[in-house]
């Protein structure tokens, strides 16, 4: 985040039912420099804060109170809000795993985590946002 | 070989045997009863020809006695009758009384008269100076003692044999002297022989004994005839039998031979019947043969082939429903019910096995199906346990992490951050175990690359670069072992990380390496930093990180070797007796 220089910080969403590991989250966060935007604890309300708040990049458990699945929610933010996603998670199966891999939108931090894998995951999330995204916009406007 | 062809060898072989007793039955009894039988009856025929010639004999001398006692003859020889020759010894007297010669002689032996004639013509021929000079020289034919004397013999003669018969010349009532002798005989040529063999109806030879020219078989005959008033044999081929026996001389020797051929009538009878006896026995035998065969095809040979194929085709089939077609109540018929009820009990059986095999496969499948649904629940809920305690295990990092906001001493900080590590490393045990196929193991390499990442991130903060090198066996271990080690491991790290490299220069090396030995396994965990402060004890020491080495070594039951020569060296090793349960 230092060598990109914004008048305003990244805008980061939380989405995690845990409220100790999403507190401890908003705490690193605002410590590496962003703003969070909100704290989600459900894939609905996830949505819905996401298309309201329009953050940056979604930190997102794959597990939640309700039965969406964050990954469910996660595609739902793709497909109408173009926001890149980092899964923050102790657990994924092969076939989540495989679908985190294949989209350059999706990035994976494995719980229990350090700082840095946020920080590292966050920049990659924006470096997409702001050259990949606009690729993929060019590519669809032309 | 089939059991046709071996009864049919079997039967065969039987009757060639059967047939080739009788042969020699044949050949060593019946045929030489044949030749015995033969042999007896030319013996007989050769015995009666001589009888012939002997009664032959006895008539020529029942004339000669009539003539002897014959006034007329009487007064011949005294000198007193000279008309006696041409009155009586006309040709046509020989002829009647069939002799061929009449020799008369003086009281003392002298030739009156002599005279030969041939009976077939009927004319008078030469007499025998043969005969003439036999006569002179034996005087028993001349000479009597008594006028009822009488000489008869055979003569042999260089001109061929002769019956003689003598008597002498006396008065008709046989009294008075002996006025001279009356010989009389005919020849034993081949006229006679011709008369004789007519009344025998047998073909009659005779041989002078001592004629060079006798043929072969008759010289080997007389060759060593000590007793010649017996009568030898011999065969001249398969249709003729040969009867021979001697005539003696007025000496008692032989004087000639008779010979009768016979044909061999019942021989070849003999022989005939045994050979239709013979052909007609092979014929029935070859016949019966043939019926035995036959019958012993149909009544059990077919049977048995048509049995063995029909069971074939059972076990070719396996339709252990067909049965047998029983006929009949002999040894076979009960022999193929013994089969049908042998499949019977075969066919019970096997539906039973059938049922019960089917059964274990229904119970197996079921075992199988439950085991599996079984097995995908405790997968599901172990790795929902390891999901759970990685997600439990970031809630106490996040604890840590939140009590740190609050705390500025350095050193308190620390323990901190080296709690999160620790939970961290624990955390990545079950990372690996829930990715892992077995949810019980971990491959220790994968672990101990992701973990050396891991510390790298959280404790280097400093200028240069630090380089890592993993060299570890692909070894599965146990949560039990893998725990512990990645613990030690990630003490070990954390040292060298905090204390071996102070100025952060580039160049330096931490190392980890880990490997197999035999019964156990050996961890190194070496840096090229600045070492060990001479005052390090590792006894004395009550660093939190030392006490947890030392703590977790002897958990796995193993032991920590320092070395501090060029850098720190920590070699850890522990046997392998938790994983080999």
């Amino acid at each position: 985040m230092n060598n990109t220089e914004p008048k305003a910080p990244p805008s980061i969403l939380i989405v995690e039912d845990e409220s100790i590991v999403a507190m401890d989250l908003s705490f690193r966060l605002e410590e590496m420099g962003y703003t969070v935007v909100g704290v989600a604890d459900t894939g609905e309300e996830a949505i819905a804060l996401a298309l309201s708040q329009k953050p940056d990049v979604v930190l997102m458990d794959l597990r939640l109170k309700t039965d969406m699945t964050g990954m469910e929610a996660a595609r739902v933010i793709e497909t109408q809000a173009s926001i890149p996603v980092v899964f923050v998670t102790a657990y994924t199966d092969a076939q989540t795993m495989a679908e985190i891999q294949r989209k350059p939108d999706f990035l994976l931090v494995m719980k229990p985590f350090v700082s840095s894998e946020i920080q590292t995951a966050i920049g990659k999330a924006l470096t997409w946002r702001t050259d990949g995204h606009t690729l993929s916009n060019n590519g669809v406007g032309r | 070989m089939s059991l046709k062809v071996k009864t049919a060898f079997i039967v065969i072989l039987s009757f060639l045997i059967l047939l080739t007793l009788i042969g020699l039955v044949v050949r060593f009894s019946v045929l030489p009863s044949f030749q015995q039988i033969e042999n007896n009856i030319v013996i007989e025929h050769t015995l009666q020809t001589k009888n012939g010639i002997l009664d032959e004999l006895a008539d020529i001398n029942n004339i000669v006695g009539d003539w002897a006692g014959w006034r007329d003859t009487r007064d011949f020889a005294l000198g007193d009758y000279p008309e006696y020759i041409d009155d009586n010894m006309m040709n046509a007297s020989y002829t009647t009384l069939e002799v061929n010669f009449m020799w008369i002689g003086d009281a003392d032996g002298h030739e009156l008269f002599a005279k030969d004639v041939d009976l077939d013509s009927g004319a008078e021929t030469a007499f025998s100076d043969n005969l003439r000079e036999y006569i002179a020289d034996h005087p028993r034919l001349t000479h009597f003692s008594t006028v009822t004397d009488s000489m008869t013999c055979i003569v042999n003669l260089p001109d061929g044999l002769v019956m003689l018969a003598s008597q002498p010349i006396r008065d008709s009532n046989n009294t008075g002297t002996i006025a001279g002798s009356l010989i009389m005989g005919k020849y034993l040529d081949s006229r006679w022989l011709q008369i004789l063999a007519e009344k025998t109806r047998l073909t009659v030879a005779t041989y002078r004994w001592d004629d060079p020219a006798l043929p072969a078989p008759i010289q080997a005959a007389k060759d060593g005839w000590q007793d010649t008033e017996a009568v030898k044999t011999y065969i001249v081929n398969d249709d003729t039998i040969v009867g021979l026996t001697a005539i003696n001389d007025i000496d008692g020797h032989p004087a000639g031979i008779v010979t009768v051929e016979q044909p061999r009538i019942i021989f070849r009878a003999g022989w005939n019947s045994l050979s239709v006896f013979f052909g007609a026995t092979t014929v029935i035998a070859v016949l019966m043969v043939l019926v035995m065969v036959i019958l012993l095809d149909q009544m059990v040979l077919k049977r048995v082939t048509d049995l063995g194929a029909h069971l074939t085709q059972i076990t070719r089939s396996g339709d252990l429903s067909q049965r047998l077609a029983v006929r009949g109540t002999d040894e076979l018929s009960e022999l193929m019910q013994t089969l049908n009820g042998m499949m019977d009990t075969i066919q019970t059986s096997d539906e039973a096995l059938r049922a019960a095999h089917d059964t274990l496969e229904q119970r197996v499948s079921e075992r199988t199906s439950a085991l599996s649904v079984a097995l995908s629940e405790k997968n599901a809920l172990l790795k929902e346990v390891h999901h759970r305690v990685k997600n439990n295990l970031q809630i106490i990092t996040s604890l840590l992490n939140l009590q740190a906001r609050g705390v500025d001493d350095p050193n308190t900080l620390a323990l901190l951050h080296d709690s999160q590590s620790r939970v961290r490393s624990m955390a990545l045990v079950h990372e690996k175990l829930y990715q892992s196929e077995a949810l019980d193991r971990i491959n220790f390499k994968n672990y101990l690359q992701d973990l050396v990442g891991y510390l790298y991130r959280l404790y280097w903060h400093r200028d240069g670069r630090v380089e890592f090198l993993v060299q570890a066996e692909n070894i599965e271990l146990s949560i039990d072992t893998a725990v512990p080690c990645g613990l030690l491991v990630n003490e070990l790290i954390t040292n060298s990380l905090k204390h071996a490299f102070p100025d952060g220069t580039d160049g330096g090396k931490v190392e980890v390496r880990f490997w197999a030995e035999e019964n156990g396994y050996k961890m190194v965990v070496a840096d090229n930093g600045v070492g060990l402060p001479p005052e390090f004890d590792m006894q004395q020491n009550s660093s939190l990180g030392i006490q947890l080495i030392k703590s977790l070594t002897r958990q796995l039951d193993g032991n920590v070797v320092i070395s501090a020569k060029e850098g720190v060296s920590v070699t850890i090793s522990f046997p392998n007796g938790k994983e080999s349960v």
